[in-house]
């Protein structure tokens, strides 16, 4: 079981994300001092806990601002709670795609080839493991071009191939399919069911109804900083518990 | 009445001839000039890096400091370089005022904060860009550095190429602490400086001509592997 767990207040705001991780490189605690000041009219999450199944493709749903990004954050360790902890159930080896694609200013070999550097991946396979990688995911024919030259769907598959060449155990993915047309949605969302079947746990943002409805196995649905809802995707479609829930899947505006 | 023409054509009939003299001035400038750029950015460029990637207690301040220092009077760090140099300063017995060496110290002051800056500038962009990436891929300080670094590099030529104008273009300094011995500290604004003062102005602009020359082929240069990087992406 994958366990996420916070016990007491935790304040953050995808607003001020750049503010806070400022702060706290100093210390959480100071957050909490600092609440009154900066960030009173943006909390976001007070004493949220869940607990997210270690199988399948979990997804955050929600309208925007909900706090699906922050969670997905926090889960990646890119922002540090200022209260409570996140637990995993194993040696976790964390595969992370971002909403907005970043891709280094290097060809799209070099780009792989970094992932598995910086992760101290050194073998003489590394070479057949691009190539591998590069034939899967229909990009062999760019391998030497720079990833900026490639079309944005070719650079969020590449985004998701480095993410997934340095065989991560949780991959964890925000909105990756938001800018794409729906042939390079069903190639991604192939991947992910892929991948998923040999074990590796997969968490998605998204607030695309229809993906949630293809591809997920338990929803998790946030509202102001809150999981409303957790279940799964059949109940979740079919009676929502919620009157949020039904609300957002009917398209109307929730306060 | 100047007679312009004249002046223009033996100034080209000087540089035509090129003789001995010329060519130690122009060798000199370039070995002073060039040997400061890469002494400052040896400094600077990996600094700036650092500065990008860490944060620390007063380093906004540092920061605004090398601001202002870009636009450093010239003549100022030659008069304080002097006043410590001169044989009654406190470093007077390194001996080496009006030497090449001291030259090359007063350019690398000069120099020092223009590419610092401006690189700095160039790498907390790109460290903006990349850090979410960074960060979930664990990387460390100096694999980050080394990241935006090499990602940034022709970028970082333009920081480079503005402090070798500098470097070119900078009189107050050394003539004040070269002293523009012939053969020895003469470069090529200083000669400039003096060969006008002196009324021999075919000498001074042939040397002028010759600068602009020599910053239009480096910048030339800079500028095509820009657009060599621009044209396949990486910048």
């Amino acid at each position: 079981m994958f366990v996420l767990v916070s016990t007491s207040p935790t304040y953050l705001s995808p607003y001020h994300l750049k503010l806070i991780q400022k702060v706290s490189a100093y210390s959480w605690d100071q957050m909490e001092q600092a609440k009154g000041i900066s960030f009173n009219k943006s909390n976001l999450f007070k004493s949220l806990s869940f607990k997210i199944n270690s199988k399948g493709i979990s997804l955050f749903m929600g309208p925007n601002g909900a706090g699906k990004t922050v969670c997905l954050k926090l889960i990646a360790d890119l922002l540090k709670p200022d209260s409570g902890k996140i637990y995993y159930n194993k040696n976790v080896r964390i595969g992370y795609v971002s909403q907005k694609t970043v891709l280094l200013r290097r060809s799209v070999y070099d780009n792989l080839l970094y992932a598995l550097k910086i992760s101290n991946i050194h073998n003489n396979k590394i070479k057949k493991m691009i190539n591998n990688t590069l034939v899967i995911s229909n990009l062999y024919k760019y391998k030497s071009s720079s990833a900026r030259t490639l079309s944005i769907g070719q650079q969020q598959l590449l985004a998701i191939m480095r993410a997934l060449i340095i065989k991560p155990n949780l991959l964890l993915l925000d909105e990756p399919c938001s800018n794409l047309d729906p042939q390079s949605t069903i190639v991604i969302e192939s991947i992910l069911k892929k991948v998923s079947s040999i074990g590796v746990k997969v968490i998605l943002v998204t607030h695309d109804v229809l993906q949630a409805k293809r591809k997920a196995n338990e929803i998790l649905f946030i509202h102001n900083g809150k999981i409303v809802e957790q279940t799964s995707k059949k109940k979740f479609f079919s009676s929502p518990k919620t009157i949020i829930a039904n609300n957002y899947l009917k398209g109307m505006l929730l306060k | 009445m100047i007679d312009y023409l004249t002046i223009i054509l033996e100034s080209f009939r000087l540089i035509l001839k090129f003789d001995n003299e010329l060519f130690e001035i122009i060798t000199l400038s370039l070995r002073i000039s060039l040997t400061a750029l890469f002494i400052s950015i040896f400094i600077s460029i990996p600094s700036a890096a650092l500065f990008s990637v860490t944060n620390f207690f007063g380093k906004n301040f540092f920061i605004l400091i090398s601001n202002s220092l870009m636009g450093l009077p010239p003549v100022l760090v030659g008069l304080v370089l002097y006043i410590i140099f001169s044989s009654s300063g406190p470093l007077g017995y390194l001996e080496i005022l009006y030497t090449p060496t001291i030259m090359i110290i007063a350019q690398v002051i000069l120099i020092f904060p223009i590419v610092f800056s401006l690189s700095y500038q160039v790498l907390s962009e790109m460290l903006d860009e990349y850090d979410e990436l960074l960060k979930s891929l664990k990387a460390n300080i100096s694999q980050k550095i080394i990241t935006i670094t090499w990602d940034a590099r022709y970028s970082l030529l333009t920081c480079i190429l503005a402090g070798l104008g500098r470097a070119m273009s900078e009189v107050g300094a050394i003539i004040i602490v070269g002293g523009n011995i012939a053969h020895l500290t003469r470069v090529m604004t200083t000669s400039i400086a003096l060969e006008t003062s002196k009324g021999n102005l075919e000498l001074a602009i042939s040397l002028g001509i010759i600068l602009i020359l020599i910053s239009i082929f480096l910048n030339s240069l800079v500028y095509s592997l820009k657009v060599i990087a621009k044209k396949y992406s990486y910048d």
